[in-house]
């Protein structure tokens, strides 16, 4: 960490490498937008670049750090849509680009209806589901990563559970 | 209540299936709220089997341009604009621009001023305007080493004056590095190399200086060897920082041959066991068998951590050890924390515990074994001498039977114990070789005969190698044995091992020079042989598998070039090998050396130094001095 606060190459790519692909997955499941996804994964591994030397763990680990950056670019990317008058996150439910072709088609399908519902979610839940089922995120660090405590991740987690279970019980109809 | 209870049992089932565990099982330990958990673990479950999505290789590759080209922006901003420096930029322009207006000679003595002294701030501040004002970086770093070196010289300077370390010299120093290591880390160059050694010698003279320095300053000494020791780590690219609190236990430092323990990365060092890992430079990893020096950090807990590493010795090298008693038990010896074991069959001097002797050593697998130890106190000294010289016949051994063999106009006996080591060649006619002797009565009674190379030098040199006992008949007294001092040289002061070089024309011998390989004090020579494999910008040789300092006061014979036969005799220091003496015994061509240039030798100078305890017990070898060496010839056939 160190080593990347004062701009070292190799601590940086290793930082680029880690988190690029998180921060897209990321954005992808909170936008469904991929070209999108691409520009607010760049964004965020600059933001992260200049604001790295003034980073200090104040019991936030560099994780929920980055994550906290990611969800105001994709907030901000919202806000933006909306003043355009774009299809709102909540509505909008394409498919993911799905870059593993070998795959199945039914698994291809599950998968849609799988992305149908997390559409559906808030964005808050969404963002719990993701970073704890999608990223592997333990609790910890997904409270810093939102802002809340630990507590009210866990139930937020129930509801976003619960909710997905429904939308998901819906579309099998 | 349920609500609390449902979203903790939610939460346990939840790790347990990340752990592996199958559905059912959680779901048993919460049969009552089974119903309620099953939809939610298998959604999910089915998020977690979706699986992440990957971005584009190709979108990734070029977010990575933009990235990279951004950190190299903000790399260049950040040492082209000191923007953090700015303030003490502006109080540092003011009081030099009202210096230089009004106070020019103030300026001047500030420049002279020392540590303690009222104008020594604005010397500090003179000097970082200076910092400043220089915008390149590499020569900017350079300025930083440069002033970082004038510390250590101020610090000399004041504790040698007033016995007090000065704080805010150390404070400077540690700053000074600090900032220097930051510009040159990561850059592979000859300037990063060279911060590389005068750090490790600034660490050096520090740690010296802690060892003579009071309590009070200590801690200041260790944070400055500790802040010495993390711009080492930063230049080296380690990426690992030593905190200060892990020399809060003291330093010190080690010596013995490095055994393996059970416990990965620890070390037995002589009795010590230490702790090798990122924080330790130097000669890493450690090889089992190997003789090193271990500079040790000791935490609060009394966990010794290595800070460097040194190799000192291979198995089958030869050492000199000086130093006092301060142990004996059953076959081992504590030579100055050195431990020793003693050869069966080894020569011994009568010595007890607190006496200062002078140990033959080499290095085996598990430890450092002494062939020969002698008392350096009392009126005999070391009575035994080395000369390297030519053979000038076969040495042919009868069964059981002693014989004569001469070397460089010398008659030596070898007699049954006489070892002969012949690993370079065969001790032939027109061989060059080390004959260790002993004069009794009228002979030269050879210990031991080394063959150096096969062919000698042609110019008929020889070398005399002994403690120098004291002078006689205008003679000198080296190791029992009487030689022509070189003309016009100073006697060396009693108790120094000494290396006179003579050459010879023929039947005539001339002295040339004396070198004191090592002074009255205590401490090891190592005798290095092996290869030159390299000769590094920073002053260091790499000879055999031993890196060796080679500085301005080595005494070199010959011309080494990378690939040479060579022989380094070199003291074991904080820092590692220092050379004394280095010699060319086969150029890469493998034909004979051509030393004598011949170098002209600096004059020992004699150092003050405390007189010489008389040991308790009478030594057990007194020198008669009948003949004298180097000689001409026909006098000592």
């Amino acid at each position: 960490m160190q080593r990347a606060q004062h701009l070292d190459e190799r601590a940086l790519a290793w930082i680029y490498e880690h988190y690029y692909p998180r921060v897209y997955s990321y954005a992808l499941l909170q936008t469904s937008d991929p070209a999108l996804s691409e520009d607010i994964a760049s964004e965020v591994m600059l933001k992260v670049l200049e604001a790295l030397p003034r980073y200090r763990f104040r019991g936030i680990p560099l994780a929920a750090w980055i994550y906290r950056i990611a969800h105001n670019c994709v907030v901000d990317h919202h806000r933006k849509r909306r003043r355009r008058q774009e299809v709102s996150l909540d509505q909008a439910a394409p498919p993911l680009a799905d870059h593993n072709p070998e795959a199945g088609a039914e698994a291809s399908l599950q998968r849609q209806d799988l992305q149908r519902a997390l559409q559906r979610l808030t964005y808050e839940q969404r963002q719990v589901i993701i970073l704890k089922f999608v990223h592997g995120l333990d609790n910890r660090t997904i409270a810093r990563a939102m802002g809340r405590s630990e507590g009210s991740v866990k139930s937020l987690q129930h509801r976003a559970l619960k909710a997905l279970e429904r939308y998901l019980r819906e579309t099998e109809r | 209540m349920r609500r609390r209870r449902l979203l903790k049992a939610l939460d346990d089932c939840l790790s347990a299936l990340e752990r592996g565990e199958s559905l059912q099982s959680c779901l048993a330990r919460y049969p009552d709220l089974a119903d309620e958990l099953r939809p939610l673990l298998q959604a999910a479950q089915a998020v977690r089997a979706m699986g992440e999505p990957r971005p584009r290789p190709v979108a990734q590759a070029s977010g990575w341009l933009r990235f990279s080209r951004r950190a190299a922006q903000l790399r260049a901003a950040q040492v082209r604009r000191p923007w953090r420096w700015l303030a003490p930029a502006a109080i540092v322009a003011c009081v030099v621009a009202v210096m230089a207006a009004s106070l020019t000679a103030t300026v001047m003595a500030a420049s002279r001023s020392l540590p303690g002294d009222p104008l020594y701030r604005v010397k500090l501040l003179a000097e970082e305007a200076h910092v400043l004002a220089t915008w390149d970086r590499e020569a900017r770093a350079r300025l930083l080493l440069d002033q970082a070196d004038r510390r250590i010289a101020e610090i000399e300077k004041v504790s040698a004056r007033k016995g007090q370390v000065p704080g805010e010299a150390l404070a400077a120093l540690r700053s000074r590095v600090a900032r220097a290591s930051r510009l040159l880390e990561g850059y592979d160059t000859v300037l990063a190399q060279q911060a590389q050694a005068r750090l490790e010698q600034q660490q050096a003279y520090l740690i010296r200086l802690a060892g003579q320095a009071g309590i009070g300053a200590r801690d200041d000494l260790v944070a400055t060897i500790a802040g010495l020791h993390n711009a080492r780590l930063r230049l080296a690219g380690r990426g690992v920082v030593l905190p200060a609190e892990s020399l809060a236990g003291g330093l010190l430092q080690v010596e013995g041959v490095a055994r393996p323990t059970s416990e990965p990365g620890v070390w037995l060092i002589g009795p010590y066991q230490v702790r090798v890992g990122d924080v330790t430079l130097g000669d890493v990893p450690i090889e089992e068998g190997k003789l090193v020096r271990v500079l040790v950090g000791r935490d609060p807990d009394r966990v010794l951590r290595a800070l460097t590493v040194a190799v000192v010795g291979s198995p089958g090298q030869e050492l000199i050890i000086r130093g006092v008693v301060r142990r004996v038990e059953g076959q081992e010896l504590d030579v100055d924390g050195r431990l020793v074991r003693l050869a069966s069959g080894a020569a011994l001097d009568t010595f007890n515990v607190g006496d200062t002797v002078q140990v033959r050593a080499y290095v085996s697998s598990d430890a450092l074994v002494a062939t020969e130890v002698r008392l350096l106190s009392g009126p005999a000294l070391v009575s035994t001498f080395s000369l390297d010289g030519t053979a000038e016949e076969d040495l042919s051994l009868g069964q059981g039977q002693s014989t004569v063999w001469r070397v460089a106009g010398q008659r030596f006996r070898i007699i049954p114990s006489t070892v002969i080591e012949a690993q370079a060649g065969e001790p032939r006619q027109g061989a060059f070789v080390r004959v260790q002797a002993q004069r009794r009565g009228d002979e030269l009674v050879a210990l031991k005969v080394t063959v150096l190379s096969a062919a000698a030098p042609t110019t008929g040199s020889l070398w005399v190698q002994g403690v120098y006992q004291g002078s006689s008949g205008g003679k000198w007294l080296v190791g029992g044995t009487a030689v022509d001092p070189p003309p016009g040289a100073s006697p060396p002061p009693p108790g120094s091992l000494v290396r006179v070089e003579a050459v010879r024309d023929g039947d005539r011998v001339e002295a040339r020079g004396a070198v004191v390989v090592l002074g009255q004090e205590s401490g090891v020579l190592v005798q290095l042989r092996g290869t030159l494999r390299e000769i590094r910008p920073d002053g260091t040789w790499q000879v055999g598998d031993a890196t060796v300092r080679v500085g301005a006061e080595a005494h070199i014979v010959g011309r080494p070039e990378v690939g040479n036969e060579v022989e380094v005799q070199a003291r074991s220091t904080v820092s590692g090998l220092e050379a004394v003496y280095v010699q060319v015994l086969t150029p890469s061509g493998g034909g004979p050396s051509t030393p004598a240039t011949p170098t002209p030798a600096p004059t020992p100078t004699p150092t003050p130094s405390p007189t010489p305890t008389v040991g308790s017990a009478p030594p057990t070898a007194t020198p008669t001095v009948e003949r004298s060496l180097p000689a001409r010839p026909s006098a000592a056939r």
